[in-house]
């Protein structure tokens, strides 16, 4: 008998923790449903709510000691276990330990050098609003050279309203778009037109972001090339020129291209130059005459080609007989 | 090394060997063809003492090889591209040009021939090598210019013949600058082609 009293008590025991526990988890789960429509504050009078609200306290208490203590990361892991079902008076408690976190996070994380994380810190409160300006500014100034980063910084500061870091983050997507075309140049008179157009494309990334009034830099510098190239004949030359034009939005011009070459293209055709035709009228567009013209080819070359192999075997037997080989 | 490309490096140390015996000290121009089984090429000599350029139309597309002895290089221009590739002269590679050092030559002149409208001697030619034979004949102006060629050879077993011929032979001045880089067109830098333009990276 002493025995199962034991164990008795000892069951007893076990039973009010468990029992808390799983009131308390099937109240967190409830108020999911019940807190924040109608009758929340029905909910928030009911033991339920009353056993959340007090879970809460408890877990702010812990957050607050947490920050004192200077750890504000666990103070911040805590309080992003708290439910948002709990009084006025808590939610005012977290928000003004969250205001200080956020700060001495912000602060830790610029101190590193880690401008990202800082960044995101000080957004998370409007009070923090200058130091994340401050912030982004730092981040664009550490990666120059980076479209997405500076990018990022102009369209922030655009709608920051900020005149000032505006034009320091434009001037660098500008500077970045000089030292692109700076290289087309080179790439340009060196006949490596893919290259070039390639350039283009990055720098007229960059003038997306760089003032207005430069933002069509590339598209100048393109129209030009396509002037030089549609000056050729090469078939080389004639699609890197329609390239440039529609590069530069000038499809009148990549048309007059298009044109000349299916001109060139009836020239070379009526020259018995049937392969050349045949990349002239791709390069007009004129899909369906260059594939005709090329199974016309390709059909006369085999039948030729079968010809002369036949006479060419005929000629060796014949010449291997009259040197004795 | 496979039979094909043995034979092709004998055929290739036969003809130039054989072509360079005697150089033409002529200029002219002309419209050249070679066949071989396989296939046929058509192009456009220009040729002076020490110096050659072959005009050649591959499907399409315009090749031009200038090659300058003087210089001990040789220029291949991609007109298309308005670019060019240098690449040096080297006499002295055996294993390229076939080696005939201990190939025993046999040439005999068979007699006068009239080709596309030209008078030649006509040569006939054995070469024997410890990797094979070779032989064929040769068609020669007085000047030493080969209209015509129609050479075998044979090594393990296997045989290749090609066939060169001249026609619209031109004997007279060429142009100097027809031997020189046009102006206007740019090395071809692999550098500069493998380098990538400055992208942008991912923040």
């Amino acid at each position: 008998m002493a025995i199962s009293r034991s164990l008795i008590v000892f069951l007893l025991i076990l039973a009010v923790p468990v029992t808390y526990a799983d009131e308390l988890s099937k109240a967190l789960a409830d108020s999911a449903e019940q807190c924040d429509g109608e009758g929340s504050d029905i909910f928030m009078q009911s033991r339920e709510g009353q056993l959340i609200e007090a879970h809460a306290r408890d877990q702010i208490a812990q957050a607050e000691q947490k920050d004192q203590s200077g750890n504000p990361h666990a103070a911040y892991k805590i309080l992003g276990q708290v439910s948002s079902c709990i009084s006025k008076q808590s939610s005012q408690r977290i928000y003004a330990l969250g205001k200080r976190i956020y700060k001495e996070l912000g602060d830790e994380a610029e101190k590193k050098g880690q401008l990202d994380e800082a960044f995101s810190w000080f957004e998370k409160d409007d009070s923090y609003r200058a130091d994340a300006d401050r912030v982004e500014l730092k981040i664009a100034q550490a990666k120059p050279d980076d479209l997405q980063v500076v990018g990022g910084a102009v369209t922030y500061f655009k709608q920051r309203n900020m005149a000032g870091s505006l034009k320091t983050v434009q001037a660098m997507a500008l500077q970045n778009a000089r030292q692109l075309l700076a290289g087309e140049d080179k790439q340009f008179a060196s006949h490596l037109d893919q290259d070039s157009l390639k350039s283009l494309e990055h720098a007229g990334s960059w003038l997306k972001y760089a003032e207005a009034s430069e933002s069509r830099l590339a598209d100048v510098r393109a129209e030009k090339r396509g002037d030089v190239r549609a000056t050729e004949t090469s078939e080389t030359f004639l699609k890197a020129a329609i390239s440039y034009y529609d590069f530069a939005k000038k499809p009148a011009k990549a048309k007059s291209v298009r044109d000349r070459a299916k001109k060139l293209g009836d020239e070379a055709k009526g020259k018995g130059e049937s392969e050349l035709a045949v990349e002239y009228y791709q390069i007009a567009g004129l899909r369906d005459q260059a594939s005709n013209l090329q199974k016309a080819t390709e059909s006369k070359q085999r039948k030729d080609e079968g010809k002369r192999q036949q006479q060419f075997k005929k000629d060796q037997d014949n010449l291997e007989k009259e040197l004795g080989m | 090394m496979n039979k094909i490309a043995l034979l092709a490096v004998m055929m290739f140390g036969f003809t130039s060997a054989t072509f360079a015996m005697d150089m033409p000290k002529v200029e002219y121009s002309a419209d050249s063809s070679m066949e071989t089984e396989q296939s046929t090429m058509n192009s456009h000599i220009n040729y002076a003492p020490g110096k050659g350029r072959q005009e050649m139309d591959m499907h399409g597309k315009k090749q031009i090889v200038i090659t300058r002895q003087d210089k001990k290089v040789a220029w291949m221009l991609m007109p298309e591209q308005k670019m060019y590739m240098e690449s040096p002269m080297n006499s002295s590679d055996s294993a390229q040009s076939g080696d005939l050092s201990n190939a025993k030559v046999e040439s005999t002149e068979v007699g006068s021939e009239t080709v596309n409208g030209i008078a030649t001697k006509k040569y006939k030619v054995i070469v024997t090598t410890d990797k094979g034979k070779m032989g064929g004949f040769i068609w020669k102006t007085a000047d030493g210019i080969a209209v015509k060629a129609d050479l075998i050879a044979m090594a393990k077993g296997s045989k290749m013949r090609m066939k060169t011929e001249l026609t619209n032979l031109k004997v007279g001045h060429q142009d100097p600058k027809l031997f020189e880089i046009p102006s206007g067109y740019a090395p071809m830098n692999m550098g500069a082609m493998m380098g990538g333009a400055m992208m942008g990276r991912h923040r």
